[in-house]
C-alpha cells in the first residue's frame, strides 16, 4: 500500500511537471509505442487462439449447421473492425482465391466490372428503394445479376446474402480481400445493414456501395465503417 | 486505501491533458464543430469534420456539417473562421486545400459533396471562383499549388483532374486513389502501382509533364496514400501492410531518391476522409468517433516523429 501511495505521488509530481510546460512529447511517444506494441500483439494472440480452436474443432469433428444470421457481429479487433474468425462461423472459407493461382476468376472480374459501371449512376432512385435512400442491396444485387452471380435483384441486405449463400458463397476470413467480394457493414441501425462490393485499384482494395444521402453508388475505403462480414464464392 | 485511490485518480486526471495536442468539442458554439448523428440516411454514416490539415504549424479543419473552414491558434482558440459562401442545403465539405504565400493563406479551394461544386474562396470568405461542372464523380482529395492551380482526386472515376485558379479544366490523368501532394516548386507528386515492379513515386510539373518516376517497391503493400511532402522533398505515404488488414496502417517517410527513412504504425479512425497530418517533425492522427458524437470530443494527437 505504501509503495502504491509513493507511486501515485510520483505520478502526480511528474504530471505537475508536464502541466508547467515541460516537454511531454517524449513521454507521450513512449506511451504511444507501448500502446502500439500491445495493439500489434493482439492479432498475434488471436491467431494463436484461432489456430488452437481450429485444431480442437477438427479433432472433435464438429460440423455445425448453416448459420444464416447475416447480421451477427463477430470478433472485434483493436480498431473496432469486425471480421470473421475461423472459430465462430462454421461456413468460413479459407480466404484464399477461388482459383489456385491467385488471379481473378472470370466471375470476380465480371462483378468488378459491373459494380464499377454503376458508380455515379442515378438509376437507383425508384420508389421501391425510397428514392435511393435504401438502395444498397439493389445496387449490389444488380451488379451481381449483371455478372451472372445472382439470378435476381433484391431490395434488402439479408436477401442478397441469403441468395449468395444459396449460390455457394461463403463467409471468408479477411484479409486478404479479393475483387468481387461482397461486404456488409455495421451501421447505426445494426450489424449487416449496409452492403457493398470490393474492387481493386492499383494495389488498393476499396469498396463500392450506395450512399443514401447522395442516392448514388460511391467508391470509398473498405473500413469507412465497421465491417460485419465478407462473402466470397469459394 | 481511500487516499491512495484518490491519489491514483488525481494522477491519472492530471496526466491526461498532456496526451492530446488538440481537443475539439462538438456543438454550435464558435469553437465547437458540427456533427450529424444519428446519420441522415439509413445507409449513411455519422458525420463530422471530414478533413484536417496542419499548415505552417497551425491546425486547420473543414467543419463539414457547418460549412466553414477554421484554423486554430496555439492556445486552441479559433484563429480564423471562413464560412463557405453560396452553400445551399444539403451540403457537406469533403476536403479543402489552402493556397499559401509563405505563411499566409491566399485562397482556399473547397469541395462540396452534394452540389459537386469546387469553390475557391478568399481568406475573408469571398467567392473567387466556382466550378459547377467538374465532369467528375466524386471530389475526394484536393491539392493546390502556389498559383492557385487545383488538383482533384476522384475515387469514383479513378482520375486526378487539374483546374486553373480560375476554374478551367486543364487535364486529367489516371489515378489509383493513392493520394497527392504539391511541392514548393508546384510539382504534383502521386503514387502509382505496377503489378511487376511495385509502387512508384511519380512527379509531374505544373504543366502536366512527367518529370520522374522513382521505384519505391513495396510490392506486397496495399492501399498507398500520399498525404504530404515537406520542404526537403520527402514524401509521407501510408500503406496497409502485407497482412491486408485495412485498420493497420504504416506511414513511411520516403526521400527524393526513394529511400525509406522512417515508419510509424497507426490505426485509422472511421468516417473521416483526411485524418493524418505531418508537421515539421511529427505525425498527428485524428482520433474521433462520430458515432458517439457529441458525447466524446475530437482529439488530434501526435503518433510519432517523422525524423
Amino acid at each position: 500500500m505504501k509503495t502504491c501511495k509513493k507511486l501515485s505521488v510520483l505520478m502526480l509530481l511528474v504530471s505537475s511537471i508536464f502541466m508547467v510546460g515541460c516537454d511531454a512529447s517524449k513521454i507521450m511517444e513512449t506511451i504511444t509505442k507501448v500502446a502500439d506494441g500491445i495493439q500489434q500483439a493482439i492479432p498475434k494472440i488471436k491467431e494463436v487462439v484461432d489456430t488452437v480452436s481450429n485444431v480442437v474443432n477438427t479433432v472433435q469433428g464438429v460440423t455445425n449447421t448453416a448459420n444464416n444470421n447475416t447480421g451477427e457481429q463477430n470478433n472485434n479487433n483493436a480498431a473496432g473492425t469486425t471480421v470473421a474468425t475461423a472459430n465462430d462461423q462454421e461456413d468460413i472459407g479459407t480466404g484464399t482465391a477461388a482459383n489456385n493461382n491467385g488471379s481473378l476468376t472470370a466471375q470476380q472480374a465480371a462483378i468488378g466490372r459491373a459494380i464499377r459501371g454503376l458508380v455515379g449512376s442515378t438509376r437507383f432512385r425508384g420508389p421501391e428503394v425510397d428514392g435511393g435512400n435504401l438502395a444498397c442491396a439493389q445496387v449490389v444485387s444488380t451488379a451481381l445479376v449483371q455478372a451472372g452471380a445472382l439470378p435476381r435483384v433484391q431490395l434488402n441486405c439479408d436477401s442478397v446474402v441469403a441468395d449468395l449463400r444459396a449460390q455457394g458463397w461463403q463467409r471468408v476470413n479477411v484479409p486478404p480481400y479479393q475483387e468481387g467480394d461482397v461486404v456488409t457493414w455495421t451501421t447505426s441501425r445494426g450489424p449487416g445493414r449496409h452492403i457493398g462490393i470490393i474492387v481493386k485499384e492499383g494495389s488498393s482494395y476499396v469498396a463500392i456501395s450506395n450512399s443514401s444521402s447522395q442516392r448514388t453508388p460511391r467508391k470509398h475505403s473498405i473500413n469507412y465503417m465497421p465491417i460485419t462480414q465478407v462473402l466470397r464464392k469459394v | 486505501m481511500k487516499n491512495t485511490a484518490l491519489l491514483v485518480l488525481l494522477a491519472i486526471t492530471f496526466s491526461l491533458p498532456a496526451l492530446a495536442n488538440w481537443e475539439i468539442k462538438f456543438g454550435k458554439a464558435q469553437n465547437e464543430v458540427g456533427y450529424v448523428n444519428p446519420p441522415a440516411g439509413p445507409e449513411d454514416f455519422p458525420l463530422g469534420p471530414h478533413s484536417f490539415r496542419i499548415i505552417s504549424g497551425k491546425l486547420w479543419l473543414a467543419d463539414s456539417v457547418r460549412g466553414r473552414i477554421i484554423s486554430f491558434a496555439d492556445d486552441q482558440s479559433i484563429a480564423n473562421e471562413i464560412k463557405v459562401p453560396g452553400l445551399t442545403e444539403p451540403f457537406f465539405i469533403d476536403d479543402f486545400a489552402v493556397q499559401m504565400l509563405k505563411d499566409t493563406p491566399v485562397s482556399i479551394w473547397v469541395a462540396e459533396r452534394f452540389s459537386g461544386h469546387l469553390i475557391r474562396i478568399s481568406p475573408d470568405g469571398k467567392e473567387m471562383a466556382r466550378i459547377k461542372n467538374t465532369g467528375l464523380a466524386q471530389l475526394d482529395d484536393l491539392g493546390v499549388d502556389s498559383s492557385g492551380q487545383l488538383y482533384v482526386g476522384d475515387f469514383g472515376k479513378s482520375v486526378l483532374a487539374v483546374f486553373s485558379s480560375e476554374g478551367k479544366k486543364l487535364r486529367q490523368i489516371p489515378w489509383q486513389m493513392s493520394g497527392l501532394a504539391i511541392d514548393k516548386s508546384d510539382c504534383l507528386h502521386t503514387i502509382n502501382f505496377n503489378e511487376g515492379t511495385g509502387h512508384q513515386h511519380v512527379v509531374y510539373n505544373a504543366e502536366g509533364k512527367e518529370l520522374s518516376r522513382i521505384e519505391i517497391g513495396f510490392a506486397e503493400m496495399q492501399n498507398p496514400r500520399l498525404w504530404q511532402i515537406n520542404e526537403l522533398g520527402e514524401i509521407f505515404v501510408s500503406f496497409i501492410p502485407q497482412s491486408g488488414d485495412p485498420t493497420k496502417n504504416v506511414l513511411v517517410t520516403i526521400t527524393e531518391k526513394g529511400v525509406i527513412t522512417n515508419k510509424i504504425s497507426f490505426t485509422n479512425p472511421y468516417y473521416i476522409g483526411r485524418y493524418l497530418m505531418v508537421s515539421d517533425k511529427d505525425c498527428y492522427l485524428v482520433k474521433a468517433d462520430y458515432l458517439n458524437a457529441p458525447a466524446r470530443s475530437i482529439s488530434i494527437a501526435k503518433v510519432g516523429s517523422v525524423k
